[in-house]
């Protein structure tokens, strides 16, 4: 016999070809209690385990994708067919179907539950992606951390290869995305011309200075196998440089679904890293002020020690504009009121449900800034 | 200012004081839905629906001749975002009528949340509507299926939802947007290639096809009707 498994908002039902009920077994008439027992929990599992044991049949056709997973999983075959006769009899008459489950039951009743179990359903979905997506900008912080510790690395590298044929560059292009981009064009200090400078994007007045300087340069002249492969790691560190800049943007974009308030009160990608210490957004968000003002710092006393970078005085909250552009002697009580409105709009992101209150939050920041500011001036 | 219902559509509503506007009167009076006019007359309170803002506008004012929704209507609508347009088919259908919500990007529902919570007409489902089979348990037979996911599978995705949940002799429409199916074809050329894999089923008939220029350009709204 072919039976068929139809799980409803109000149970599941097993039916015959014809539609009848062979067996059943009602879901309890609350929302949370439906809403859990769908929402994947082991509930689901025990049911169906008891149903099965209770009927024979040939073939088991089922209506949705859980059910069939669920079975499979218990080694039995199902066929997923919403689309079966029986299941649309199912869902065109839902209230003669559930009041045999539920007893009488008022169309106002079932949709009032209906929306109720789609609510609840959806928030628990909504919070577990949300958990999945802090995942996925703690993995892009990582690439765009390591990007940069590499691309710090190979940078000084290439320009002092680059020199033995174009010395003077070193002194006219200090930024290395700059420099290293015009080798990766054009290689040959012989054959730079404006146009191509220009098309790199320097302005009028610079183009000139590097041509005038490539054509008394006191360089040495190297071969074209030699400045191919110049220009060969020049081009890998711009890729690896473009996929950093696209991943920064990419992480910008998360945050600002994951975590809009507290994006809009800390730059994203400072945001990000601050997800990517604490761990998950939610652990940020159960931080009080006073650690997430140091988040970061271990970090940077590990460097000092290891690699001879300056001691940290402050963590990660540092990296944000309005201290870093900030007087010296106020950066510690900037840093200390961020941190305290980043704790406020990391728990309006886990805990507010949807709640947005990030301009009001990035107005009292700016307001008491200001406030610091004129302090500052007025004692001169 | 004065207000008159529509002459063809119930509980679809021209405000006219100076210039035309179309509205709907609000479920949940002293509540917007997103960032609406309110407008009171008379002690009732409608929502000005924006063309500019809501296809489903756009086509009402385009002089589309299909509305299907009425009080008590059950709704499955496909792309419901955050529920602009469907707070409005909500005032229309009222208490007693039920929009079931698909919305892919969870970013976008929690919107659709806020609204669910006093809208009890509206019951969010977060799912891709390529995959109902995820959410066949939930939803019921619906007499209109309205689809706005502008994918370009989105006639593949209207077929598969209207077979499984749309009645006999209810309407699918589907905003259809040009540049999501193939940017390299003529908006009109895409709409007939619609119209022709929808029919190409046999089991559905085509009531119309409306451009929604100058409000939406290169979309159009095209209604069926399921045999
Ligand atoms: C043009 S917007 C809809 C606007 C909305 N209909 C209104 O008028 O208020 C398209 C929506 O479809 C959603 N969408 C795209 N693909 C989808 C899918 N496969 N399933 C469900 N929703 C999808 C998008 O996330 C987006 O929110």
């Amino acid at each position: 016999m072919r039976l068929f498994v139809a799980m409803q908002p109000y149970g599941i039902l097993v039916l015959d070809e014809k539609g009848s009920i062979v067996d059943k077994f009602p879901f309890p008439k609350d929302a949370k209690a439906i809403s859990d027992i769908v929402g994947g929990g082991s509930s689901l599992r025990e049911i169906l385990r008891e149903l099965i044991s209770r009927i024979r049949a040939d073939e088991i056709v089922v209506n949705d994708a859980a059910l069939k997973g669920i079975l499979a999983d218990m080694g039995i075959n199902a066929t997923l067919s919403p689309e079966e006769r029986v299941f649309l009899e199912v869902r065109r008459s839902p209230l003669r179907y559930a009041s045999q489950l539920w007893g009488d039951l008022k169309q106002k009743e079932y949709l009032y539950l209906l929306n109720e179990i789609g609510i609840l359903l959806t928030k628990s979905k909504v919070k577990e992606r949300l958990s999945s997506l802090d995942q996925q900008i703690i993995k892009a912080v990582d690439f765009v951390d390591h990007s940069n510790k590499a691309l710090n690395i190979i940078a000084p590298t290439i320009r002092e290869w680059y020199s033995v044929h174009f010395p003077e560059l070193d002194e006219l292009l200090e930024d290395h995305y700059e420099f290293i981009k015009l080798v990766s064009i054009e290689p040959n200090r012989k054959k730079m011309r404006e146009d191509i400078l220009r098309s790199v994007g320097f302005s009028e007045r610079m183009a000139e200075k590097i041509i005038e300087s490539s054509r008394n340069s006191m360089g040495a002249e190297l071969s074209d196998s030699d400045l191919e492969a110049i220009r060969n790691i020049a081009s890998s560190w711009i890729n690896l440089y473009e996929a950093k800049r696209g991943m920064e943007l990419y992480i910008e974009e998360l945050m600002r679904r994951a975590a809009p308030n507290l994006s809009a009160v800390v730059h994203p990608l400072v945001g990000a890293r601050l997800i990517a210490i604490a761990g998950s957004l939610e652990r940020l968000a159960n931080l009080p002020a006073s650690s997430i003002q140091i988040l970061g710092a271990h970090r940077a006393i590990f460097m000092h020690l290891t690699k001879g970078t300056k001691p940290p005085k402050h963590g990660v909250i540092f990296q944000a504009k309005e201290v870093r552009n900030s007087p010296k002697s106020l950066r510690g009580k900037i840093a200390r009121l961020l941190a305290t409105k980043i704790a406020i709009a990391a728990k309006v992101d886990v805990y507010g449900g949807g709640k947005y209150v990030g301009d009001e939050l990035r107005r009292e920041i700016d307001e008491k800034i200001r406030k610091y500011m004129e302090a500052v001036r007025s004692e001169g | 200012m004065r207000v008159k219902e529509d002459q063809n559509f119930r509980n679809v509503y021209w405000i006219l004081d100076g210039k035309k506007q179309l509205a709907t009167r609000n479920l949940t009076p002293g509540v917007r839905a997103y960032d609406e006019t309110l407008k009171e007359i008379q002690g009732v309170e409608y929502r000005i629906w924006n063309p500019k803002r809501s296809k489903l506008a756009a086509a009402i004012h385009n002089g589309l001749r299909n509305f299907p929704f009425k009080r008590g209507s059950k709704v499955l609508y496909l792309g419901i975002a955050s529920g602009t347009t469907a707070s409005h088919i909500s005032d229309v259908i009222g208490e007693s009528g039920i929009i079931f919500g698909v919305e892919v990007a969870h970013w976008v529902i929690r919107d659709l949340l806020k609204l669910a919570e006093f809208r009890k007409n509206i019951i969010p489902i977060l799912e891709s509507a390529r995959r109902p089979q995820n959410y066949s348990w939930l939803v019921t037979e619906v007499d209109i299926v309205y689809e706005d996911v502008a994918q370009p599978d989105q006639v593949d995705i209207l077929i598969r939802n209207s077979d499984l949940f749309l009645r006999s002799g209810g309407v699918a429409m589907i905003a259809v947007k040009a540049s999501s199916i193939d940017v390299t074809l003529p908006p009109k050329r895409i709409y007939r290639r619609v119209e022709e894999e929808v029919l190409g089923t046999g089991r559905y008939e085509l009531l119309e096809t409306l451009d929604l220029s100058p409000y939406d350009p290169k979309h159009a709204m095209i209604v069926f009707k399921r045999r």
